[in-house]
């Protein structure tokens, strides 16, 4: 039996009907990596099914149907690596109340196989929210420019302040592009200079809610709402960055009650998957805006006063050839009076008035160009975003 | 008291380099030979440093391999005809512990349960860890790096770190 033979009888031939563009993907790949066509579509299958073996398993895992050994059997992986993927994907892990309630003094630990349950007292402040509010008391700046508010610490023990959350990643990564350094100092170092900077944070909730159902949240954060006027009261911030839109309105009445302009407040999506290249650059922006980093961001009013700028549109609203969209969008805005305008109203306006074209493809803006452009590091000066749309920024 | 441990408490012991815990706290760690083949596979040793750990204890008799009987082995297949989504290593370690009145150490939750079914007295990886850690500082860094290895919840954190500042 020849190599081609052994090769016939241990695989199946499958005729597979494929999209043309698929296919020139396909053979692209096959020739950047130098194999056929077939080779690699066999390797991507593999890949394919290995990978969703795991994620079928980890569902079986979350959903409690599996232990984390069967599940690595399932998914054709060691013990390690499933522990690692659980580990990954967030799936939260939950003790047994009762041997909780085993190690309460005077319960002694007798191990059993039918203990009594637990009674769980309602909790005030626990300790490691103690040791958190601790280590924010610690970071506190002397003079507040920037209050970050944040909805509550993370289940699972991380924290901003502890310097291993995604939130402190993202505004770590935010700083350094912000003021133009590769390498931003890390852990206590980062947070030093986050203080020095006059930035502070601090959270709605007192107790961990990202876990909680909606109800419990909205709850813990109204809550909060109280404490939070006080914070601004006594701070006086310059600009408050609020880093979970959900909790938008909840700060924007802490700030009604402390009487703090509502235009020195901007909402940024919380920096997880697809939102942290977005808080990260948009954060960068009003960084710079506010602190003054040297990288100067675009200013309201560019040049005109709002009435000159209207009749301009009204005159010109063909000429969009040699406008840009920035300007444009804060044409829309002022003409509305500056109130907040959602991005799909914008673009239908510009759409509707034929105000502005993109260069590269002669049609007009979609709502994420106008959200985006409105986000940019470039325009923190110009904009100001939050749940309710976007407005120009009070010069 | 003899701990049959499952092959995950294994990995987590030696992950926060507690295995030690279970003889300070006055257990004797027994494992039957399918769980120490998944936790100290050596092929997996430079990936996973851990397991060299796990070998280290199992030569220093921390770590007792137990082979089941032949009683043992049929319970076990038994078992896996009752209770779907447990590996053949876990039954193993059910049937040890029902059979030689053994505790056992399980990770999930369920398997505990079933433990609990079967009338097998069950013993928490927190639980060695608080029983074997005297050192409270130790402690509270060994809670804590349990938590982030395995996406504790706050709630069982905080209980936990409440039990810890007792300790104080």
């Amino acid at each position: 039996m020849n190599e081609n033979d052994e090769d016939r009888s241990a695989r199946s031939q499958v005729t597979l009907r494929l999209d043309r563009d698929l296919l020139d993907k396909i053979d692209g790949l096959a020739t950047e990596a130098g194999v056929d066509r077939t080779e690699l579509v066999r390797r991507l299958l593999a890949e394919g099914l290995a990978h969703r073996r795991v994620e079928m398993a980890l569902v079986d895992y979350a959903a409690g149907k599996r232990s984390a050994w069967s599940a690595s059997q399932v998914a054709g992986v060691d013990l390690y690596e499933m522990l690692d993927r659980i580990a990954e994907a967030g799936v939260p892990y939950r003790l047994d109340p009762d041997a909780i309630d085993r190690l309460r003094p005077g319960k002694g630990s007798p191990p059993s196989g039918s203990p009594p349950k637990r009674s769980r007292s309602p909790r005030t402040t626990s300790s490691a929210e103690a040791s958190i509010a601790a280590l924010r008391a610690r970071y506190r700046p002397a003079k507040t420019r920037l209050l970050f508010v944040g909805e509550s610490s993370p289940a699972g023990g991380t924290h901003f302040y502890r310097a291993d959350s995604n939130l402190y990643r993202a505004t770590r990564e935010a700083f350094g592009a912000a003021f133009s350094i590769a390498d931003p100092p890390e852990g206590d170092a980062f947070l030093a200079w986050f203080q020095e900077l006059g930035c502070w944070l601090v959270d709605l909730a007192d107790h961990a809610v990202n876990r909680s159902s909606a109800g419990d949240r909205v709850r813990a954060v109204d809550a909060g709402t109280p404490a939070l006027a006080e914070t601004i009261r006594l701070t006086e911030p310059g600009r408050i960055l609020v880093v979970v839109r959900r909790i938008a309105p909840a700060v924007r009445r802490a700030a009604r009650v402390a009487e703090f302009d509502d235009g020195a407040i901007d909402v940024l999506p919380f920096p997880t998957r697809q939102w942290r290249p977005v808080y990260v650059d948009q954060l960068a922006g009003i960084v710079s805006d506010v602190l003054g980093t040297g990288s100067p961001t675009a200013r309201s009013s560019a040049g005109d006063a709002p009435s000159t700028r209207r009749a301009a549109i009204a005159e010109r609203s063909s000429e969009y050839g040699s406008r840009l969209l920035h300007d444009v969008i804060a044409d829309v805005l002022r003409k509305h009076g500056n109130a907040w305008m959602k991005p799909g109203a914008i673009a239908r306006e510009i759409a509707d008035g034929d105000l502005w074209r993109r260069p590269s493809d002669g049609r007009h803006p979609p709502p994420s160009q106008i959200s985006a452009r409105a986000r940019s590091r470039s325009y923190a000066g110009l904009f100001q975003t939050s749940d309710l749309g976007i407005r120009l920024r009070a010069s | 008291m003899h701990i049959v441990l499952d092959a995950s408490p294994v990995i987590y012991l030696a992950k926060l380099d507690a295995l030690d815990a279970i003889a300070i706290a006055g257990h004797t760690a027994v494992v039957p030979p399918s769980v120490d083949a998944e936790a100290a596979r050596p092929e997996l040793a430079f990936r996973h440093p851990e397991i060299a750990i796990i070998q280290r204890a199992r030569a220093a008799g921390q770590l007792l391999v137990v082979e089941p009987d032949e009683r043992e082995r049929e319970l076990a297949v038994e078992l896996a005809g009752r209770y779907g989504g447990l590996h053949a290593g876990e039954l193993d370690v059910l049937a040890l512990g029902q059979i030689r009145g053994w505790a056992v150490c399980f990770h999930e939750r369920q398997a505990a349960r079933i433990a609990g079914a079967l009338g097998v007295a069950t013993i928490d990886l927190v639980e060695i860890l608080f029983g074997g850690t005297p050192d409270v500082d130790l402690l509270e860094r060994r809670v804590r790096a349990f938590a982030r290895l395995t996406n504790l919840t706050m709630n069982d954190l905080d209980a936990l770190l409440e039990l810890i500042g007792e300790r104080r």
